[in-house]
């Protein structure tokens, strides 16, 4: 093994995009015309977005000069002002390379920009329209700020279908000269809920213990590898013992880096797991949910995550 | 009246206090200078807290080696330009003396290069983790790392904080420095200082007054010399009543006794001024009673009552943070003591108060949170997802793969570009013992692909479909 199969089996082509026909089929149309409007692409992670920024760039600039025509931005990295005002401006307002007339910048997880970064970003969309196309990317398009949206159209990427998903792993066991079983492509499946590229990370990780994939390896490879696993503070906290969820909560915030809000949503997926009445697992997600807006709203996430894990224990020792 | 922490620093490497063993390894390097040419390590790091003696043994090294001193500060304009500028052209030029005579290094004159606070240097880094920004500073480390190769003069690097120096770029200043670590200095030998500079001044004391400023230093020399000045001006005797007047007391002692009130009484009337009391942030005081609320309030209900308060306190912290008013404090107290203390049902018997594990953590891992950093960012650029993607959604599986295939590991080291350190912390402590065979491997196939491309190259086959290139340079999404 050489290559992460993230990157070595991204899709190179807009026709091999997997699922998201009627997307795709509108970057198409823009790359043969050479005329693409700003865009918002909205949706759950592993779904295929940036995949398509980068496929499209291909097709509408050619290999040639497709990296100097588009430019890159994390904005979760730099989420201030900051890059708003420096580097995308200094980028826009030089012309494109080649027979073009724009560029592309391409805004991943554009919904972490601060309000100030976004309204900034708006005047530099209408300033820089003439000679820059602006992608953006984000979990909600909800989170983007309604001017924006307006300016752009906006994609929906729907979690990819288990069929699309189960061609396309099929497709990287053929190239891997892997034996993948029926029950392995199930299991697969119902870990990746949607998420490409989590099905093929998963995949490799399998691949790196042998070349047969079943369930069994594919579960080996999620329940020993993880420390970092959320479950495990979830139920740590049932069983009453707080202390030690608090010292797992610190290790997966500290030692793993997690942010909070990530730890919320993965607690809140893995509610639906867990083997309580249901009554308590819509408790458990009301105080999810209050616990995410008081992360958003408040300044330490561990304490907000504490506060979590008590109601967490709480349940817990009502079912004891 | 003249600053007793300048007025008392050592002139000689024999004045300073404490640190016998760091003194020894500084004046050991200092002679291996005397000689023609210059040593193999022309430059050290002295690392340690603030108040340690670093500064003050570089100073007083170069007087007992009768060096010239260039000093280069945090403060100045620290870019690559200024560094290199003044480092170098102080390095390798021969220049005159202050009487204007031309002065040849060789002839004893050497000049020492003190560049003090060398950790700041970057500390973009630490602010916005994994942005690109981060490099703006980077042509400071490199100076640096260049001035020290070419320079004929020896050179001190001062840190608190030695890995913030070594990471991101720094890590070569591990091969071409020696590093030398200063401790936190003794009581008694603080207070030995203290009395002689007492000596000096002519103010009588007493002893128990210097005990408890020495102890209440921890460590820090300039610190307690700094109080006990404080303490002396306009006064010929000084004792401990002195030091009640200054409010100052034993900082641990008050942060119990506030606790003790916040988990022991149920007055929100007089648990409102506790947090002036203190003398901390109250979002700091809130990590205390965090950390001892589950130790305290052992009963289920309580404890979420008590967690409520505290969540509902950080809630206003944030408020005030985001929006910069202040005027939002008051409540946050109030709910983080009164709040606490009224969540309570009955009375619990603990009486050991434990500062907040949560800073102690973070403090310990900052390390290898650096690292760990380090590589979601080589990762994330390679996969084109942000830096809190990579380390979340994607790290976690990388370093299963790393730890499973040593092809891969191998693979990786050289794409990534990854550091030995990095290559160690993707091992983990179990698989560790791989890491001399995946640096070793590493090195051998980078031989071995230059030798495929030449071989492709000459005969230059039509491969007519695009296949991976085995050059395994694998382009990132965008390589600019």
């Amino acid at each position: 093994m050489q290559d992460i199969w993230i990157e070595k089996y991204r899709p190179k082509k807009l026709d091999d995009v997997v699922g998201q026909e009627p997307i795709i089929e509108r970057l198409k149309a823009y790359a043969a015309t050479k005329s693409l409007p700003h865009m918002i692409f909205a949706g759950p992670a592993g779904t295929g977005k940036t995949t398509s920024v980068l496929a499209l760039g291909r097709e509408l600039f050619g290999e040639e000069t497709w990296k100097q025509n588009m430019h890159e931005l994390n904005a979760s990295d730099e989420r201030g002002i900051g890059i708003i005002r420096g580097k995308i401006k200094d980028f826009a307002r030089t012309a494109p390379i080649g027979n073009t007339q724009f560029k592309i910048i391409f805004l991943d997880e554009a919904d972490s920009l601060t309000m100030d970064a976004q309204a900034a970003l708006r005047r530099t969309i209408e300033r820089y329209s003439h000679i820059c196309r602006f992608i953006l990317s984000a979990n909600y398009s909800s989170k983007i700020i309604e001017p924006i949206q307006s300016r752009c159209a906006v994609f929906r990427f729907k979690p990819l279908r288990a069929d699309d998903i189960k061609k396309y792993i099929r497709k990287i066991a053929t190239k891997e000269k892997l034996e993948i079983t029926p029950d392995g492509l199930e299991t697969l499946i119902f870990i990746a809920r949607g998420d490409l590229r989590k099905a093929i990370n998963t995949l490799q990780v399998g691949a790196s213990l042998g070349h047969k994939i079943t369930a069994e390896v594919l579960y080996e490879t999620t329940a020993t590898a993880k420390p970092e696993d959320v479950k495990n503070l979830i139920n740590t906290a049932l069983s009453g013992n707080f202390m030690a969820a608090r010292n797992q909560l610190y290790d997966l915030l500290i030692k793993y880096g997690l942010s909070g809000e990530d730890i919320v949503k993965q607690i809140h997926q893995a509610i639906f797991d867990l083997t309580i009445p249901d009554e308590n697992k819509v408790q458990l997600i009301e105080r999810t949910g209050e616990i995410e807006f008081r992360i958003v709203e408040g300044s330490n996430e561990h304490i907000q995550l504490e506060t979590l894990l008590a109601q967490f224990m709480l349940i817990g020792s009502k079912l004891r | 009246m003249e600053d007793w922490t300048e007025k008392y620093r050592p002139k000689t490497l024999s004045d300073v206090v404490g640190n016998e063993r760091a003194l020894g390894s500084l004046r050991t390097w200092a002679r291996t200078w005397t000689g023609e040419k210059p040593p193999k390590k022309k430059a050290v790091v002295l690392s340690g807290k603030p108040g340690t003696g670093k500064t003050s043994s570089a100073l007083a090294l170069a007087r007992d080696f009768k060096w010239t001193v260039i000093e280069l500060n945090a403060s100045d304009a620290r870019n690559q330009e200024t560094i290199k500028r003044v480092a170098t052209a102080g390095a390798i030029n021969e220049t005159l003396d202050m009487f204007g005579n031309y002065q040849d290094s060789r002839a004893g004159g050497r000049k020492l290069i003190i560049l003090d606070e060398a950790d700041n240097l970057y500390e973009k880094i630490e602010k916005s983790e994994g942005s690109a920004s981060d490099f703006s500073d980077r042509g400071g480390k490199k100076a640096i790392i260049e001035t020290i190769k070419i320079t004929g003069q020896p050179i001190i690097l001062i840190v608190n904080d030695y890995y913030g120096l070594i990471k991101g770029g720094g890590e070569s200043l591990k091969d071409i420095t020696t590093v030398i670590t200063y401790y936190e200095v003794n009581t008694g030998q603080i207070v030995d200082l203290l009395r002689r500079i007492c000596r000096e001044e002519n103010i009588s004391t007493d002893l128990k007054l210097l005990q408890l400023i020495a102890e209440k230093s921890r460590g820090d020399v300039r610190s307690a010399v700094h109080d006990l000045q404080s303490l002396c001006i306009g006064r010929q005797q000084v004792d401990v009543g002195s030091l009640d007047a200054l409010g100052y007391r034993d900082r641990e002692k008050i942060i119990f006794d506030a606790l003790r009130d916040v988990f022991k009484t149920k007055n929100i009337q007089n648990l409102r001024d506790i947090t002036f009391s203190v003398d901390m942030n109250p979002d700091t005081f809130l990590l205390w009673i965090v950390e001892n609320l589950p130790r305290e309030y052992l009963a289920i209900d309580d404890l979420i009552r008590g967690y409520d308060a505290v969540s509902k306190a950080d809630m206003f912290f944030g408020r005030v943070s985001k929006r910069q008013y202040y005027g939002l404090w008051p409540y946050a107290c109030d709910l983080m003591t009164g709040g606490v203390a009224v969540a309570k049902t009955r009375n619990y018997g603990n009486d050991r108060y434990y500062p907040p594990s949560w800073m102690k953590a973070l403090k310990s891992s900052k390390p290898v949170r650096g690292i760990r950093d380090s590589v979601a960012l080589k990762l994330g650029r390679q996969c084109s997802v942000s830096v809190r993607k990579s380390r979340g959604f994607i790290l976690p599986e990388f370093i299963s793969l790393f730890q499973n295939d040593i092809h891969f590991a191998c693979a990786m080291k050289r794409r990534l570009n990854l550091s030995e350190g990095e290559t160690e912390y993707l091992l983990g402590e179990k698989h560790v013992h791989k890491l001399k065979e995946i640096l070793e491997c590493a090195e051998k196939t980078d031989d071995k692909q230059v030798e495929i491309e030449n071989v492709r190259s000459d005969v230059k086959r039509d491969d007519g479909k695009k296949e991976m290139k085995v050059d395994g340079r694998q382009p990132s999404l965008f390589d600019f």
